[in-house]
């Protein structure tokens, strides 16, 4: 008899460790009702989620300052970008108030919008007692612009990059080049170097991953040829002349004048060979320009030129130069103080005042503030290249890369036919054909 | 008595079986629950949508999964058979009386204890054609650079490679055991009768060990299927989808387009094809 209590009894302890071990731990941070006059959200606690960029550092860094002001403590977790959206969307799809603000880059915005999953800002906006920070005349006007989808704001711009042309001065001056304002130009150049030079230096670097670091830079090259992304009924429209030509151009230049291996390129593998003198020129984002001239990082401080991105026919739609932002989105299953609070933070992290601040405390050219742009700490730490990046900010094209809820799944197929186009030049129109009609079949239904 | 024992027995036994059945069965039933419906992270908030045997014909009409489908066999059958053939080769040369043969067999083993995170990242700079050793021997040989990551034709033997150097190990771990275990008798009656090394090899050891070599190379034929993060790595699926075996496309599916009802199909075929193909073998095995 005995035996058999503790047994049961052993079970039951067992059994229901196991399951109190399956049970949830609930949610986000606390939201405490009792703060005081000056500080109405004293004691609330947010649960932000940041990639690993500059500025989620410096955030880190800054956040006791928001916390002594406003009485709420931000909790920030910063993992890598590659992991950020499946992290994300696995939280949103499960309506968790885990994190009460995330950070991620334009392209998911609209997937977020369409399911609900982020809350639109337009109301804390107009909310004179939230909107202390908030100034929306003072963003970089394309980094707003990407924050809004049918005319309402849904997140807050942290950073922005537009792409540009970087090219080696001193190789130019030796071999009498000027910077190319024409695809055929840029060709041209990366001919005259890779051949003067035996191919020891690269005429041209660019990433040539499959996924979004070939589609990235590809991108010039579709949109300078007169090309683009979707047809006037959102089709995929990739089986056009323009395209062909263009992703033509744009594997001719790898081929023949790139380095070696740029197949496996992806954003840190082509900086690194640019900057140590591998290249002679390469087409990447403007954030690339910090680490050019960083003598900490670069061989070729000082002997970088920027321009705009060459183009070879002029395109109405859009330009060849990309347009990236990333921003901060609240979570729209949380709590109403919770929003306030993370609105109240999103405000404060991307205010003109804190940004450039943000710029002592990190390497980070990507402000989004205008202020920020033109204040003395950028212009002095970014001179080489702060015009040519706001030049080039001017220019760029929103539609660079797909935005709308299939976003993800059209880069990752036309990324993978890229990569084969590359490898498998002979029949490039045929290559785009083929993923035109897989994505216009089975994701753009 | 005897009852009461059995009961207190099958009472102890209880949490571990209901552990069994949560993180076992329940998983599984689920997984087929999933394979059922489609579920996009993008689409109508996560939710659950029926949709019957859809992703099914989805597979069966998708190109890229078809692709991968072959990349998969190819992989296996290329490091399988390169992976037998070396781990036997070295461990009949090992299977004699030297100096320091312990030191070798440790040495052999070392690839094995290597995470293939760290394996493939390693080998991945030893394929850079710019700084790797690989397209640097290769240029003093052929006079020009090699980049094997980076072509459709070469890129998955450059995995088959990494795979083979890391696993081999594990074939002579195996085969050395078996062949230390054998009678000496059989081969010393093959000498008497004036059989050459090469006939004791092929005539009499290979056939007394086979069905050492035959469990060996389906515990890696399992493992060659499962390959995911030394593609991860080294390729990412690629040059194009020369690399992407259906593990590497079903985390495309899954963590990329965010359709996780077609992406727990993927894995649900793969597994259902793994298991068939491996329970046949092993009643192979059995009748040996």
């Amino acid at each position: 008899m005995k035996k058999r209590l503790l047994s049961i009894l052993l079970t039951g302890i067992m059994v229901s460790g196991f399951i109190a071990g399956c049970g949830s731990s609930g949610g986000s941070g606390d939201s405490s009702e009792g703060g005081s006059g000056d500080k109405p959200y004293e004691g609330v606690e947010i649960n932000v989620l940041c990639e690993g960029h500059a500025s989620s550092n410096a955030y880190e860094k800054m956040a006791g300052e928001f916390e002594e002001e406003t009485g709420i403590k931000v909790n920030l977790e910063i993992i890598p970008y590659e992991e950020l959206p499946q992290k994300v969307l696995l939280s949103f799809s499960q309506k968790s108030d885990d994190y009460d603000m995330i950070m991620n880059d334009s392209l998911s915005l609209q997937g977020y919008v369409d399911n609900d999953y982020v809350a639109c800002l337009d109301d804390y906006i107009a909310n004179d007692d939230l909107n202390q920070w908030y100034d929306k005349a003072d963003f970089v006007e394309a980094y707003e612009g990407m924050m809004e989808v049918d005319g309402k704001v849904y997140g807050f711009p942290v950073y922005g990059e537009a792409t540009f042309l970087m090219y080696r001065k001193d190789l130019f001056d030796e071999y009498g080049l000027k910077a190319p304002t024409t695809m055929a130009e840029l060709e041209e150049c990366a001919k005259t170097i890779y051949e003067g030079t035996n191919g020891e230096v690269a005429g041209i670097t660019l990433r040539g991953q499959q996924g979004i670091h070939i589609v990235y830079t590809w991108g010039a090259f579709l949109w300078g040829y007169g090309g683009h992304y979707f047809d006037e009924n959102g089709k995929l429209d990739l089986n056009t002349e323009e395209a062909v030509e263009g992703t033509e151009a744009f594997c001719r230049l790898l081929n023949n004048y790139g380095p070696e291996g740029y197949t496996n390129f992806g954003w840190q593998e082509n900086r690194l060979l640019f900057q140590q003198g591998g290249a002679a020129m390469t087409i990447d984002a403007t954030v690339n320009g910090a680490y050019c001239e960083d003598p900490d990082e670069s061989d070729i401080v000082g002997k970088v030129g920027y321009a705009p991105v060459p183009a070879a026919v002029e395109n109405e739609e859009g330009g060849p130069a990309a347009l990236a932002v990333h921003g901060f989105y609240i979570n729209n299953v949380i709590e109403d103080k919770q929003k306030e609070a993370a609105f109240l933070f999103g405000s404060w992290a991307t205010n003109a005042a804190t940004q450039e601040k943000m710029m002592g405390v990190e390497p980070h050219c990507g402000v989004s503030s205008l202020k920020a742009i033109e204040s003395d700490a950028f212009q002095e730490k970014y001179a080489a290249f702060g015009n040519d990046m706001v030049k080039a900010l001017e220019v760029a094209n929103p539609l660079y890369v797909p935005t709308n809820t299939e976003a993800n799944e059209i880069i990752n197929k036309v990324g993978t036919a890229l990569s084969k186009c590359l490898v498998e030049s002979d029949d490039i129109a045929g290559i785009l054909k083929e993923v035109n009609d897989d994505v216009n079949s089975n994701v753009l239904k | 008595m005897k009852n009461k024992n059995r009961s207190t027995a099958r009472a102890f036994v209880l949490p571990a079986l209901i552990t069994m059945v949560m993180i076992m069965i329940v998983p599984f039933l689920y997984a087929i629950y999933i394979t059922m419906n489609d579920v996009n992270l993008l689409e109508n908030g996560g939710k659950f949508v029926w949709a019957g045997l859809k992703n099914f014909k989805t597979f069966f009409s998708d190109s890229r999964a078809l692709n991968s489908v072959v990349v998969s066999v190819k992989f296996l059958v290329g490091a399988l058979l390169l992976e037998t053939f070396f781990g036997i080769a070295v461990s009949t040369f090992l299977d004699r009386r030297f100096r320091f043969k312990g030191i070798v067999r440790a040495l052999i083993i070392v690839p094995m204890f290597m995470t293939p995170v760290v394996s493939g990242l390693i080998w991945r700079a030893f394929f850079d054609p710019h700084a790797g050793i690989v397209s640097y021997i290769y240029q003093l040989i052929f006079h020009h650079k090699l980049d094997m990551l980076g072509s459709t034709s070469s890129a998955l033997w450059a995995l088959i490679i990494v795979d083979m150097w890391q696993w081999t190990p594990f074939m002579i771990l195996l085969i050395m055991a078996s062949l230390d275990g054998l009678s000496e008798d059989a081969v010393e009656a093959a000498k008497v009768e004036g059989a050459s090394e090469l006939q004791i090899i092929t005539r009499v050891k290979i056939p007394m060990i086979k069905p050492t070599i035959y469990m060996a190379m389906m515990i890696r034929a399992i493992d060659a299927l499962k390959i995911f993060d030394a593609i991860f790595v080294m390729t990412k699926g690629g040059p194009g989808s020369a690399t992407e075996t259906m593990n590497m496309y079903s985390y495309v599916v899954g963590f990329n387009f965010y359709r996780i009802g077609y992406a727990t199909t993927i894995s649900f075929i793969f597994t259902i094809v793994v298991t068939i193909v491996l329970s046949k073998l092993m009643q192979k095995n059995n009748s040996l």
